[in-house]
């Protein structure tokens, strides 16, 4: 099983991709999948190595043109039902792959 | 393991001493008891040792003789130490003979050394340490020629330096109270053991059994102490407050009808306050009746009030805690005030299993003690921090039960067998199930803490406990542990969480920096208008705020990642001066962004000096409740916020 690297992203890196992060993080450890998150701006994130990005509604239709991964788009950061409705069979896939 | 007596302790011992053969005759006259015990004695010791692989060599006309390798010896002189309550160091028999004389109050030394087996001499020799030792309490050794060994000092210093002493003696070696309670006429006992009983029934507590040995000692040493005609003496209004009280009548009628000697009435307030020195171990049920300005109760508020700012329980109404808690003061303030040892096992225990109760219980301590100016021990913090955990543990235990899934690799009957075993002997755990192994990867898991399984399985998801389906004893021991511990953990991690410190919305959000009920024409009025209160204190430039609205027009309204809610920003590099939040609450929702429906009801503008910014993360935390998300939305009044908190759930 090899360990995911997952990228949150905001417009600047500071605000929403933390608390993306923060929530990514409990569900993550609920879940029991190894994973590293990090947090990068909508810049910076088509040149960061990831396995999978979680983003914004928004964001998510700019980057998903200019990145080769999967990217997941939530629309309620605080809402831990909706990143794991959105995410975890992603997140589940790329494990076994 | 076979255990020996005292006698055959020692006994061992001899042997162990003795180079060579020692005979029975030797032994009988040592221990002055007949050749025909030392060899019953001896045939026990043989298979004692034989267990301990060492051999007795017992010869026809030479003695017994131990045959052993050093090492034996080693073991031998261990088991010794563990058992022999006889052999005394110097410390101990310093104690022991200070606790002597007190009992005989007069004495000699040939008395002293038949006793303990030892010369006058060595007595002699021992006699400036004792007499160190009872200076220390304010007691004198006198010695006259005539009469011998005696004491001297005020009565009230004699009796409890004695009590002192026997609990010294008690702490530092095997030696038991009742050894000392034995040492009095049995006559004497058993009147003062029916007259503590009386008081029990008659004022409805029980007093706990070390309390109980300690009373019974202590009230025997009185009573001898009034028979030589040395008493008490209180200054009047000491006796004056204890007189006509019911438990000073109760006392007085009972002594009035057991012993011949006078009994003034000093004795009787002697008793009393023993009484409530001690210890006890169940208390009237019902009512609570305390005086308002009962010490002891007022502490214990003080306890609740205290308790309840730092954990959020409301502990003053925990009739049951306050009850307990005011008895244990009643007797602990009584026993530091007068300097008297508080004995607690668990201390240790307590500090390191309930650590958050037990610092929380010592910082109360820590202010209180300087009100009341007593200096409470650690093992006191450790009990009134137990009584704390106690009160705790009924709050937060209801209700939460562990959820364990049954998976059964076998079939039906057995799973079935399983879980109605389950279900009876272990009624505090909730099951799931049971399913069947294969459906176990796609099964929920949200609400399972753990899983029981009747075969081996590989899952890394959740702790597997593998049992027999039958349940053994085993197995039960297994998950009553398990259990234990996640109910531990869960009380242990509530408290963590209650225990970080609050951060309320004025905190973040100062009141100057509030705004609401606002109602701006378009989404970029209202930004400019939310930005206002930052601007004024100079913790951003005009650049922020066009930033942050060509963000929005750029990217969308990405930042309205919580319903209703813009988290406005843009980067540091815009035009950061300081830290800071602002807040502004709309009457009606407006569209926020272009080319988008999304719309906002809250505006948030937030900017910080570098990329994570802790109170962002925090006020987020905060939002992260439904309540206090409402009370956001339809805030009327800027002090409804101020308080909000990441704990009024």
């Amino acid at each position: 099983m090899k360990r995911l690297k997952i990228l949150t992203v905001c417009g600047f890196g500071v605000g929403s991709s933390l608390v993306l992060k923060m929530k990514l993080d409990e569900l993550l450890k609920e879940e029991g999948i190894d994973a590293h998150v990090e947090t990068a701006d909508v810049g910076s994130a088509s040149s960061t190595p990831c396995d999978v990005i979680f983003t914004s509604k928004e964001l998510s239709e700019k980057l998903i043109n200019s990145v080769q991964v999967p990217v997941i788009s939530v629309s309620n950061f605080i809402d831990k039902n909706e990143i794991k409705e959105a995410g975890l069979e992603k997140l589940h896939e790329l494990i076994k792959e | 393991m076979i255990s020996l007596t005292e006698r055959q302790v020692n006994i061992l011992g001899e042997l162990r001493d003795t180079d060579g053969y020692v005979t029975v005759k030797r032994l009988s006259d040592r221990f002055h008891v007949s050749e025909r015990s030392i060899r019953y004695d001896l045939d026990f010791i043989k298979r004692f040792l034989h267990e301990l692989g060492v051999t007795l060599i017992r010869k026809q006309g030479q003695g017994t003789m131990l045959q052993m390798h050093p090492k034996q010896e080693s073991v031998i002189s261990q088991v010794l130490q563990q058992m022999n309550h006889l052999v005394l160091s110097r410390e101990n028999l310093t104690y022991a003979l200070a606790a002597q004389i007190m009992m005989d109050q007069e004495t000699t030394l040939d008395r002293l050394g038949e006793i303990y087996e030892t010369s006058k001499s060595t007595i002699f020799h021992y006699l400036s340490a004792v007499d160190d030792r009872l200076k220390r309490h304010g007691v004198t050794i006198e010695r006259k020629r005539s009469k011998g060994i005696s004491i001297t000092g005020n009565e009230i210093d004699i009796r409890y330096a004695f009590i002192t002493l026997i609990n010294e003696i008690t702490e530092n070696s095997h030696i038991t109270r009742q050894s000392f309670i034995k040492i009095f006429a049995q006559e004497h006992v058993d009147k003062v053991k029916a007259f503590i009983k009386t008081f029990e029934i008659r004022t409805q507590i029980q007093f706990s059994d070390s309390a109980l040995k300690e009373l019974t000692l202590i009230i025997c040493y009185q009573m001898s102490r009034i028979e030589k005609d040395h008493y008490v003496a209180y200054p009047f209004i000491e006796v004056k407050n204890h007189l006509n009280s019911f438990a000073f009548e109760l006392v007085k009628e009972q002594f009035q009808n057991n012993m011949t000697h006078p009994f003034p009435d000093d004795e009787v307030v002697f008793t009393l306050k023993q009484f409530k020195l001690s210890k006890i171990s169940s208390v009237p049920i019902g009512e609570d009746n305390f005086a308002v300005d009962d010490e002891a109760y007022r502490v214990s508020l003080y306890f609740a009030r205290e308790a309840s700012k730092a954990i959020g329980i409301n502990f003053a109404k925990d009739a049951e805690f306050i009850h307990a808690l005011t008895y244990h003061l009643q007797v602990a303030m009584n026993r530091m005030k007068h300097h008297l040892p508080i004995k607690n096992a668990l201390t240790e225990q307590v500090k390191y299993k309930f650590r958050f109760i037990y610092e929380i219980t010592r910082k109360i301590v820590i202010k209180l003690e300087q009100h009341l100016n007593i200096t409470f021990p650690e093992e006191e913090i450790a009990f009134i921090a137990m009584h704390l955990g106690a009160s705790y543990e009924r709050h937060s235990a209801t209700g939460y039960m562990p959820t364990a899934l049954i998976v059964c690799g076998s079939g039906l009957a057995t799973s079935s067998l399983l879980a109605s075993r389950l279900k009876v002997m272990m009624p505090e755990i909730k099951c799931d199930g049971p399913i069947n192994l294969s459906n176990l990867q796609t099964f929920d898991l949200s609400t399972i803490d753990f899983i029981i399984s009747t075969v081996p399985i590989n899952f890394s998801k959740r702790k597997v406990i593998v049992v027999n389906p039958l349940l053994e004893s085993d197995d039960l021991i297994r998950l009553r542990k398990l259990l234990f511990r996640k109910v531990y953990q869960k009380q242990m991690n509530d408290l963590l969480e209650i225990n970080q410190p609050t951060t309320t919305l004025g905190a973040l959000i100062p009141k100057d920096y509030i705004q609401l009920n606002q109602q701006p024409t378009d989404w970029r009025t209202a930004i400019t208008r939310a930005s206002s209160p930052l601007l004024r204190h100079q913790n951003i430039t005009e650049k922020y705020v066009d930033a942050m609205i060509k963000a929005v027009e750029e990217l969308g309204p990405y930042m309205v990642f919580i319903p209703n809610v813009a988290m406005v920003h843009a980067s540091y590099k815009d035009g950061v001066n300081k830290d800071g939040m602002s807040l502004l609450t709309l009457k009606e929702p407006i569209i926020f962004g272009d080319r988008t429906d999304v719309t906002v009801k809250v505006i948030i503008v937030m900017c910080a000096t570098k990329a994570d910014s802790d109170h962002f993360i925090k006020l987020v935390k905060l939002l992260d409740n439904p309540d206090n998300m409402n009370t956001l939305k339809q805030a009327t009044q800027i002090d409804e916020l101020l308080l909000l908190n990441n704990r009024n759930s």
